[in-house]
This record gives structure tokens, sequence and C-alpha cells, in this order.
């Protein structure tokens, strides 16, 4: 009789400290976000990248005429009632271009950052665990990080050819070590406590251990990371395609609108003023995101 | 510290055998055959074997990899079909201009980011420091070949007193016309990274300021001036190298972007003319020299460590 009461509180102690551990993970969740929404500088990021981002979604109804729209009587208009942000060289809308610009843009952005997120993880992850992979990977880490990103990219892009498909690719080639390598340093922590150990003494498959047990626990500067290499991915874009190697002209770009911009600079400020602001929005809104995030992860900030 | 250094030559090895690969690999990822790619669709068939056999096109891709690094060891990277001079020369050619803005880039970048890096973590959190940190955060964030047409448009459209494009060598024009056209591409290329030199300068003090010996020494008394030089500052030192070693590369690469915008007769001119003539070769020995060079300069920076740390080459 006393054993099975024994037991039983025994096992309501058990459920009580689960309880208590869950209402514990909760309050240091909300904590954390509670830090994020109160830093003033991250929610002003946040909310600029979402806007941003809605502008490039919602591009055919805001903007007010078609990307390549051509009024050629209406060339080189300064900024005015008809069209806010002036025409460009070919009497096309700079407003709607520059809406439509987003797409191609944020677009580019969007999609190096995931890839390089996907692939680079996987790649850190698996080296982190497997020591010979490691050494291998690693060193083709290395040896890409030992060229500079915009010349790296300009090589791929000279040698694919121009498009927005090969922009994504070797953008996604000079950001994956970046992702590679923060995520296996964090990962090489996480796998020496003990949780790792005793998942492995209970025998756990490394699939199993690796994303269940470490993925989780290196997310954090990893999605830092991306959120700095999404900004990043927007300007080399653009410089690509102001240097005529990213993605081919007409299509409505910043880089592109941009360079056009180059070319009337001595009496079109608009070319250059607008579309470099518009750029220049969502790349300090990521900026400022990672920044906040970073703050609140690291608990050494404080 | 001998040991060190071995050590620290022999582990560029791997990293100097995948930068050929991948640069070497690079010509091969044309699609279709290089040697018509790059001559063109209206060059005979005869042409574009003979270009072929000149490129070593036709033998097995390990035989060409093979001469392709013995050719460098003997300082041959390769021959321009546009360019009728040996490839070292071509690069000797452009590569003063880009040295001289990166130089200039980075004087400015240092002589903005160290004060106001020191003076954010000094007051920290006060405004000082809160408009430091919103002036480098939009430093990061405008591209420099946008702040490059900024500058144009108000220093020489509007107020025309500074050139806004072009390069003048200090052989034929003397020091103050080369700084004089080189002032705005420096400035448009600098202050990304004075931006961020800031920010690691700042954190880095920070770290220091915080640490056990400098409350020793501000409980002895010492005065604020001299902590902050001969202890913090000192101590602050290695991340500081180690941005410095970073930004000149970044600035080199940077440099590219900016040299088209002001028509400078720069590296960064000759590979996108390059890219454009399909001058693939000129390509590849462009990116093989820059990342030599920062695979040196990090080597420097590594061994500049062991030296301003021994603790490090003990290791």
């Amino acid at each position: 009789m006393d054993n099975i009461s024994a037991k039983t509180t025994n096992m309501q102690e058990e459920e009580n400290i689960a309880v208590l551990k869950k209402q514990l993970k909760k309050e240091q969740r909300q904590i954390k976000i509670h830090k994020f929404t109160n830093n003033k500088l991250a929610m002003i990021g946040a909310v600029i990248t979402i806007a941003m981002a809605l502008v490039a979604i919602l591009a055919p109804v805001i903007a007010p005429a078609g990307p390549y729209d051509m009024l050629v009587s209406d060339r080189l208009k300064n900024p005015s009632s008809v069209h806010i942000f002036g025409t460009d060289t070919f009497g096309r809308d700079l407003f709607s271009r520059i809406i439509y610009g987003a797409r191609v843009s944020m677009g580019v952005g969007a999609a190096v950052s995931t890839i390089s997120l996907v692939v680079g993880m996987v790649i850190g992850l698996y080296s982190s665990y497997y020591k010979t992979l490691d050494s291998i990977l690693m060193r083709i880490c290395d040896g890409l990080k030992a060229i500079p990103a915009i010349l790296l990219a300009i090589a791929f892009m000279a040698v694919m050819g121009t498009s927005v498909r090969n922009v994504i690719i070797s953008l996604a080639i000079v950001y994956i070590p970046d992702i590679a390598r923060i995520t296996r340093s964090s990962a090489l922590m996480v796998k020496e406590q003990m949780y790792i150990e005793s998942m492995k003494a209970l025998g756990a498959s490394a699939n199993r251990i690796i994303w269940f047990h470490i993925a989780p626990n290196v997310l954090s500067p990893v999605i830092v990371q991306t959120s700095f290499i999404f900004a990043t991915a927007i300007v080399q874009e653009a410089s690509l395609s102001f240097l005529g190697v990213g993605v081919p002209v007409p299509a409505p770009s910043w880089g592109n609108i941009l360079y056009e911009g180059k070319t009337v600079i001595y009496n079109a400020w608009w070319m250059i003023v607008l579309p470099g602001l518009s750029m220049a929005f969502p790349v300090l809104g990521l900026n400022l995101f990672g920044d906040g995030i970073r703050e609140v992860m690291d608990p050494m900030s404080n | 510290m001998k040991k060190y250094v071995v050590k620290r030559v022999l582990s560029l090895i791997p990293v100097l055998i995948i930068v050929s690969v991948v640069i070497f690999c690079l010509i091969h990822l044309t699609p279709g055959d290089p040697a018509r790619t790059m001559l063109g669709d209206q060059a005979s068939e005869i042409e574009v074997e003979n270009l072929r056999e000149s490129m070593g096109l036709n033998d097995p891709i390990v035989v060409q990899y093979v001469h392709w690094v013995g050719g460098i060891f003997h300082g041959d990277f390769g021959t321009s079909i546009f360019m009728d001079e040996p490839m070292y020369k071509i690069i000797l050619d452009h590569i003063g201009p880009t040295i001289s803005l990166t130089i200039y880039a980075l004087l400015i970048s240092l002589i903005i980011a160290m004060p106001c890096g020191i003076i954010a973590a000094r007051k920290r959190g006060k405004s000082q420091d809160q408009v430091i940190s919103v002036f480098s955060m939009v430093g990061i964030s405008v591209p420099s070949f946008l702040l490059g047409m900024l500058l144009i448009i108000l220093f020489s459209v509007r107020m025309k007193i500074l050139p806004s494009a072009g390069y003048k060598a200090i052989v034929d024009n003397g020091f103050l016309k080369h700084i004089e056209y080189l002032t705005l591409p420096a400035i448009s290329l600098g202050l990304m990274q004075a931006a961020l030199i800031t920010r690691m300068t700042r954190s880095s003090v920070l770290e220091v300021l915080g640490s056990d010996y400098i409350k020793m020494a501000k409980a002895k008394g010492v005065k604020d001036k001299v902590i902050l030089i001969k202890h913090a500052l000192r101590n602050a030192l290695l991340p500081i190298i180690t941005v410095i070693g970073q930004s000149f590369i970044a600035l080199l690469s940077g440099a590219t972007v900016v040299e088209t915008v002001f028509n400078i007769p720069g590296i960064g001119q000759l590979v996108v003319n390059s890219v454009l003539r399909r001058d693939y070769e000129v390509i590849q020995a462009v990116v093989l020299v820059i990342a030599l060079g920062n695979v040196v300069v990090n080597l420097i920076v590594d061994l500049l460590y062991g030296l301003a740390d021994p603790r490090i080459s003990l290791e």
C-alpha cells in the first residue's frame, strides 16, 4: 500500500516538474519576444522589411503603370503629380519600375538567403558530426572564402551568362560557406553537451541527433547571419546588375535602374536618388532586424 | 614563434589548392564550348579550333589543370585573347590605381572609425553612442557605388568642387591632382568600411573595459585616459588588426564596382571589360591574384597576432 502511494506521489511530482519546466520555457520565450519587441530599432527593422516585402508582393496593385510601359514623349520628366518619381530615359514611370524592382531585387535576396540557409546548415551540421567530412568540406569553404564575394560572383556570372537564375546561383555559392561555418562552430559546441552524449548512449541515430537535437540549438546565430545575407544579397544583385553582369535589361531591378541612372547623372538626379533610397531602405531594415535578434539571443550583450 | 610561422604557412597549402581548382573550373562552367563563346558566332570553325588548341582545351582536364598550375609557378598566368601583352604586365598596368584607391579609402575609414568606435564605447548608451550607431547602421546599408553616385551629384554636378570621374597618375600629374581625382571614389569606398570598423572597435573596446584588470586599475585610482590608452586600446588591438586586414581585401574587391562608377582604369575596370569581352583568362588571372593577395594578407594578420599576443603562437 505504502509502496503504491509513494509511486503515485513520485509520478505526481514528476508531472509537476514537467509542467513547471514547460512554464519556464514558455516564460523564457516570452521574455525573449518581449526583449525583441522592446528593442525599438529591431522592431523598426522588422516593420521596414515586412513593408518592403508587401510592396514587392502587391506590386501590380500599387504601381500606377507597368514596368515596361513607355511613353516616349514623357522622357526624363522631373518628379511631378503625374509621375511622382519622374520618368526614365525611355519615358517609363520610375515609381512603377522601382515597385516592380522590389520583386526582382527582394526576390533574389530571399532566394539567395533561403538557399544558403538550407544548404549551409546541412553542410555545417554534417561536418560538425563527421570528422573526415569536416576536414574536406571546411577546406572547400576556406577556398571559396579566400576569393572576395563580389569577384567570385562576377566570375561565375561571366561564364554562366546573365539571368536572374544565375545571379541567385552565383550569390548562393558565395554565401553558403558563411552559413556552413557558423552552423558548424555552434554545432561543435552543442555537440559537447551532456544530453547529446546521453542520446548517443541511448542509441539514437546520427540523423536523429543532428536534426532533432543539434539543429534547433544552432538556429539563432544562423538566423541572424541569414538576415545579413538577405541584405547583402540585395546589394550584390544591384552591384552585379549595375556592372552589366546581373539581371539582364530591361527587367526592372534596382541595379538596372541605377545603371541607367548613371548615364544621365548630370541631368536626372531622381534616377539615382530615388531607386538608391528604395534599395537602402530594406537593406537597412534587414540589418536592424538582424542586429536586434542578435542582441536578444546573446546574453553577453546585456 | 618559428614553429607557429611554419605551421601557419603549411596550413595554406590546402586552401591554395582549393582556390586554384575553383578558379580553374570556372572556365569549364561555360555552357557549350568556351572557345566558341569567347570568339562569338562570327568566328570560323578553324579559328575556334585554333583557340581550343592554344588554350589546351582538347587535353584531358587533369592535364589542363597541371599545365595551368605549372604555368603559374613559372609566372605564366595565361594569355588574353584581346590584349597583346603578357598577363603579368596587363595586371601590373591596372593594379596601380586600384592600390592607390584602396590605401586612400583604408586611411579614410580608419581616421573616421577609430575615434568614433572609442567614443561610442566610452559613452555607451549616451547620445554620442546612439548617434554613432545610427550613422554606422546607415553606413553599412548604403552600398559604395550608390554612395559614389550620390557624391557625384552633390559635389560634382551641384557644387562643382570635385571631378566626377577620371584618374590622374602621380607620375604625370603630381600628388595633389592624384588625390583630387581619387577623393570622391575613396570616400564612397571607405565609408561602409568605416561603419564596420566603428562597430568592431566599439565592441572590442567595450569588452576590454568590462574586464577585471580595468576594474583593478580603476580601483587603484588610475586616470580614465591612461586606462583607455595604456590598457584598453592595447588589448582591443587584436580584433582591430584583423578587421584592418579584412578591410584591405574588402576594399580591394569593392574597388571593382567603384572604379566603374568613377571611370578609374584599375583592376575593377579590367575585370568588367574582360567580362563584357568574354576574355576569360584575364578574369581567371585577376581572381587568382586577388585571392592570393587575400591569403597573404590573412597570413600576415595571423603572424601579427602571434607577435601582439605571445600566447597565440605558443598554443
